[in-house]
Parts: structure tokens; sequence; C-alpha cells
């Protein structure tokens, strides 16, 4: 059985293929229109999706949808109502752009040629289905968490085998993601992309706001919420505050204005009363449910710097989150439900997330000629790594571009940029070559067997594989690590084992060489890009930046 | 040609803009005169979450985008 799981029109929009209950293709539409989360229809994406199993549309069987786009007009047409007249401008962007094409969802995907059947699966059952279809347990508690679906923002529920249970749900406005994003847009980022920056510069400030923020924010022992919606602008207006908001919290900063002590406490306290709510709320959850297993999914549940302590916060044993946990992930959601919950077909084993284009070796060495680059060809994996290892031991910064684009936000060692993780200056040359703020920290990469010996994790061998926990580093080892220690003492780990192939190596390599066995990983891309998808634009990202070399596939480029 | 389709491009965004402003003052706004009429929050429960109905959920229900 053939699903395409289709998001679209909020933000990163994407399209993913399920061949009997296994992810064979996923990839944000982003990828290709080199547009930063992309919300338009991914024509591109799905096009990549069936290409790459030489299927067409007409071999589909069904096509899942990652929300009910009726039901989210009513929540649009109701908010409309609610605020008027104070709505009049938002409505009149708002409604050609409905009426135009959001509405029409349906007429879009039979223009595909599409004729089976379309299943819409409600916006939080594709999150709560994304985190926990692909995770191994068998029963799991769920929290799903973001902006805002269709009306729900916040769910609870429990999961046994094919059956996903809802128990309770918090709707708009009422919204923890929208409470962070008015946060992140006060603090002059874009909203529903530099909610990371405001998590990195947190790190720097006392939570000295969390009171006032607390006087805006109902907050119940079970982890319930309401937003006092007197100081929120998200509901009539473009801008998420408002001026009553500014008030208590001081002037909004402005794009280019220096981030100041106020900034970073302002950062640390929405952190704080973040973490409040979502550590009542999972202790809610897990009175209500009783399993130790978890799995999280939403926007949110990228918050990475409180995911590490879920596991002394609360009661949960095992955690699992999807890594494409926000809206791209639900279009994986929405497809594996249809298969294993509508269709009852039994669940696979969980996969790893490379699952977007590949390039041979042809499309590396033709891109390679058409820039007239000297390379080398290495023909067997073992020199390539021993080369490649032998560059970041030392101290040399590599592009590094293997296999299938991941699926979701975090590069995962297939379009990455790495280096050794000490010393401290390599923090700020990696962040003048990615052009971005000197604050934010960046993630390892660590083998999985040794987690344990560097990070403060749960168990011996603890596996983190996605970069959605930052734990505390050890403190004999914040020195080996100290271009990605954050002021906090923590860093967002993935840890990588046997499943990540090639990257397992060059970190096993990396490991002989230094006895150190975890590397700078950031992402393969420059400030305001998406990540690379081809040779063609990792060899330009290359050439602007002062990355010292570059590893396409079998091939090596040294500067 | 080129200032031709942009005209007529202006004229009927402007178009639009008037009729759904006039149904934003005249539909929206009495409906929300009603709406604020019968909508009634609970002041102060003990908690906000809402229980979700165990409702069985068929296939048709997931074909329907409402
Ligand atoms: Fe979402």
């Amino acid at each position: 059985m053939t699903i395409l799981g289709i998001s679209a029109y909020y933000h990163d929009s994407a399209a993913v293929l399920i061949e009997d209950g296994k992810i064979v293709a996923a990839i944000e539409e982003e990828r290709f229109s080199r547009i930063k989360h992309d919300n338009g229809f991914p024509h591109k994406a799905i096009d990549f999706c069936l290409k790459s199993r030489d299927l067409e549309i007409k071999d589909v069987d069904y096509v899942a949808y990652y929300e009910k786009p009726l039901l989210k007009f009513e929540r649009i047409l109701e908010n409309f109502i609610a605020t008027f007249p104070l709505s009049l401008q938002p409505f009149l962007k708002g409604m050609p752009e409905w009426l135009d094409y959001k509405i029409k969802i349906e007429s879009s995907i039979r223009r595909l040629g599409f004729k089976n059947k379309i299943f819409f699966v409600p916006h939080h059952y594709s999150h709560a289905s994304a985190c926990f279809l692909n995770s191994s347990f068998k029963e799991s508690a769920i929290l799903t968490i973001d902006g805002v679906g269709e009306w729900q923002t916040t769910g609870l529920w429990k999961a046994n085998n094919n059956k996903i249970t809802p128990l309770k749900r918090i709707d708009f406005p009422n919204s923890l993601g929208l409470l962070y994003s008015t946060f992140t847009a006060h603090m002059g980022f874009k909203v529903n992309e530099d909610e990371y920056k405001l998590m990195g510069l947190a790190a720097y400030g006392k939570p000295i706001y969390a009171d006032k923020i607390r006087s805006i924010v109902d907050i119940k022992p079970d982890g319930s919420f309401r937003l006092n919606l007197k100081y929120f602008g998200f509901r009539e207006g473009f801008r998420m505050y408002n001026n009553r908001f500014e008030k208590i919290f001081g002037k909004a900063r402005s794009k280019k204005e220096r981030i100041v002590r106020r900034h970073a406490d302002l950062a640390a306290s929405v952190q704080s009363v973040t973490e409040d709510i979502y550590f009542k709320t999972l202790n809610h959850l897990f009175e209500l449910t009783g399993s130790s297993n978890l799995c999280l999914s939403g926007g949110v549940a990228l918050n990475a710097l409180a995911n590490g302590k879920i596991y002394k916060k609360t009661p949960f044993k095992n955690v699992y989150i999807f890594g494409a946990a926000g809206d791209s992930g639900a279009a994986v959601g929405a497809a594996l439900y249809v298969n294993n919950v509508i269709m009852k077909k039994r669940r696979n084993q969980p996969q790893n997330l490379y699952l977007g284009s590949k390039y041979d070796n042809n499309a590396i060495e033709d891109a390679l000629l058409r820039y007239n680059l000297k390379f080398i060809k290495y023909d067997s994996e073992r020199k390539l790594i021993d080369r490649a290892a032998g560059l970041l031991s030392k101290g040399k910064i590599i592009g590094w571009f293997q296999g299938g684009c991941e699926f979701g936000p975090r590069a995962l060692g297939n379009r990455s940029i790495l280096s050794k993780p000490n010393p401290k200056s390599m923090k700020k040359k990696m962040n003048i070559i990615k052009r971005r703020e000197q604050f934010r920290p960046f993630a390892g990469s660590i083998l999985q067997s040794e987690v344990h010996k560097y990070f403060e994790v749960p168990e011996k061998n603890h596996q983190s594989p996605f970069m959605t926990f930052c734990f505390k580093v050890k403190k004999d080892k914040s020195s080996t690590l100290a271009s990605i220690v954050h002021k906090d003492g923590t860093c967002r780990i993935q840890t990588v084992n046997h499943d990540n192939g090639r990257y397992f190596n060059l970190i096993k390599k990396f490991f002989e060489l230094t006895k150190i066995a975890c590397v700078m990983n950031t992402s393969f891309n420059l400030k305001g890009e998406p990540i690379v998808e081809t040779p063609d634009q990792a060899i330009e990202d290359f050439l602007k930046t002062r990355m010292d070399a570059l590893v396409l596939g079998d091939y090596v480029v040294i500067k | 040609m080129k200032k031709l389709f942009t005209f007529f491009r202006t004229l009927n965004n402007i178009f639009i803009t008037a009729i759904l402003t006039i149904f934003y003052f005249l539909i929206i706004g009495t409906i929300s005169f009603f709406y604020r009429l019968f909508k009634h929050e609970d002041k102060n429960p003990m908690s906000f979450w809402k229980k979700v109905d165990q409702l069985k959920l068929d296939k048709s229900y997931f074909n329907s985008p409402y």
C-alpha cells in the first residue's frame, strides 16, 4: 500500500511517501524552492517522493493531509468574529488567500491527477501519530504541543499498538507555542523560525521576569493554562504582542538593536515559564496514563533545553521525540495514521531520517568540474574517512555532504558542517562561517557508546539520534568540548551509531585519532538559507566561506 | 499592455477589498454582536483542560475536510 502524506499552507510544507508502512522518501519543499520554511503547496517535494520510487501519482493508493482545512477555516472565521472590529486588516489579507487556494486543498491534490481517496487527519492526530507510530514503544503517553492546529494547541493522549486515544486538550487562543512566539517577536526575531534563538539566549539571563509572565498567564497545578488576551495581539493583528505587553516587558527590540542583559533575562524568563507549564503538564499526563513511556511532538517539542530536563522533572523513564517534530513531520504522522490506525496495518520499526534526495558520484563529479575545482576521489571508504578525520583532528572545518538529505530541521551528518569540539575559538570561527549571532550555541554528534562519559544522560549508551535533547556536559569534559558547551553548561546532542553509516565511521576514526568521541555539527547552510540540497549548493557555500575542506560523497576538495 | 494589465489588477484588488470590507462590517459585525451576547467563559475553573469526546471516529470522518 502506497500513501502520500502532505503538509502545506502554514510553515514547512513537506511531502512523504510510505510504502507498506515504511517511510521511503520525505522532504520539505524549502529544500527545492530555496525559500526557508516554504509554506506553499509542496509540488516539488511530491515530485521528488514519487520519482525516487519510479512512481506516478496514479500508483498512490491514498493521500493523507495533515489537518482538516475547513475546521481551521472555522477557527479563523470565529476569530474574526471574536475580535471585530480590530481584525479588519488581517481579514482583508487572509480571506483572499483562504478563498483562493487554502480552502481548496482537495482541488490542489486532484489537480495532481490523483483519483483515489483523500484522508484529512486532524492536525494533532497527525502530530501524535508522527511520534508514537515511529517509536519502538508498544504503549505510551503522548503530549502534542504546538502553536495551533485547527483549534487544538495542546493534547494529552494514550496509545497502545495501533490505537491512539485523545484524553484532554487545550484550544486556541491558549497556546504555549504562541506564548513563546510572542516573546520571539518581541525580541526582534522571526516567528515560527527563530524560537531556537530565544532558547539559546536564555542561558545568558536570569528569569527575573517570570512572575510578570505568570501575571498574564494563568497556570494551574495540572499544567493547563489560559493566556490573558488583553496583552497579546496575535488574534487581531499582525503583531504578536500589543502596547500593554510592552508596558510590562519594555519596548520590543528592533532587528538591528544590540542584545543586552534585559533581552537575555526576558528569554530566560519565558523559557522558565515554558518549562514550568511543560513539566506540570507532563506530570499530569503521567497521572492520567501511568505509562513510563512518553512520546512528544509539535513545534514546542523542539525545545531541546526543556526536553533534557524531562528525566529529572517527571517520572517518565523513556522519551521519544520524532526528529521532525514540527509541521513537516505532521505529514509523516498523517500518512502513518492512515496506514496503521485507519487501515490497521502493522507498525514498522523506527527509522532514521536520511529520507531526502541523494546524489551519486557522477552527479558530484559533474558539479565539481563545473566549478573548476581540484579534487581527489577516494576509491575506498576507509581512505576517505582517514583523510576527513585527519583534517578534523587538525582543527580544520569541513563541509560534509553524504547520502540522502535529512528530513526535519536538523542536520544529522549528511548535510553538515563539522569541526573539532575545541578549543573555544572554534565556535567563533563557525559562527563567522555561518554568519550568525555569536550567542548561539552549536550541537555535538557523539558516539552513542561514549555518551555517558561526556554528558549527564539518564543511562549508559543513552540514545538521542535527532538532536532533540540538551544535556549537561560533565565537568571533566567541559574543556574537551569547549566550543559546544553553552553558557549554562549544556549541549544539544546527537548520538551516533552503526545506523548512521559513514558519519559513524568518521566520528569513530576521529575518536581514534584524538581520543575525543564527539564532533561539532551544524547544518550545511548559511544564514537565511535552507540546508543545502544539491552538490552545487554545497560547493557555492564552500566557496563563499572560510570552510577549509569539502567532502562530497567520495570526493575531497581542499581550499 | 503591461500598464493595462497592472491597471486592471489594481482595479480588481480595490473591488475585492471593497466587497470584503462591506462583508466584514455587515456580516462579521452582526454575528460578532450576538457572539458576545451569548459567549460566556467560566471565570475561574479548577483546570483549563477540556475533556475529549470518546467518539468512535469512522473512516468517513477522516475523508471529510471538516
Ligand atoms: Fe503543528
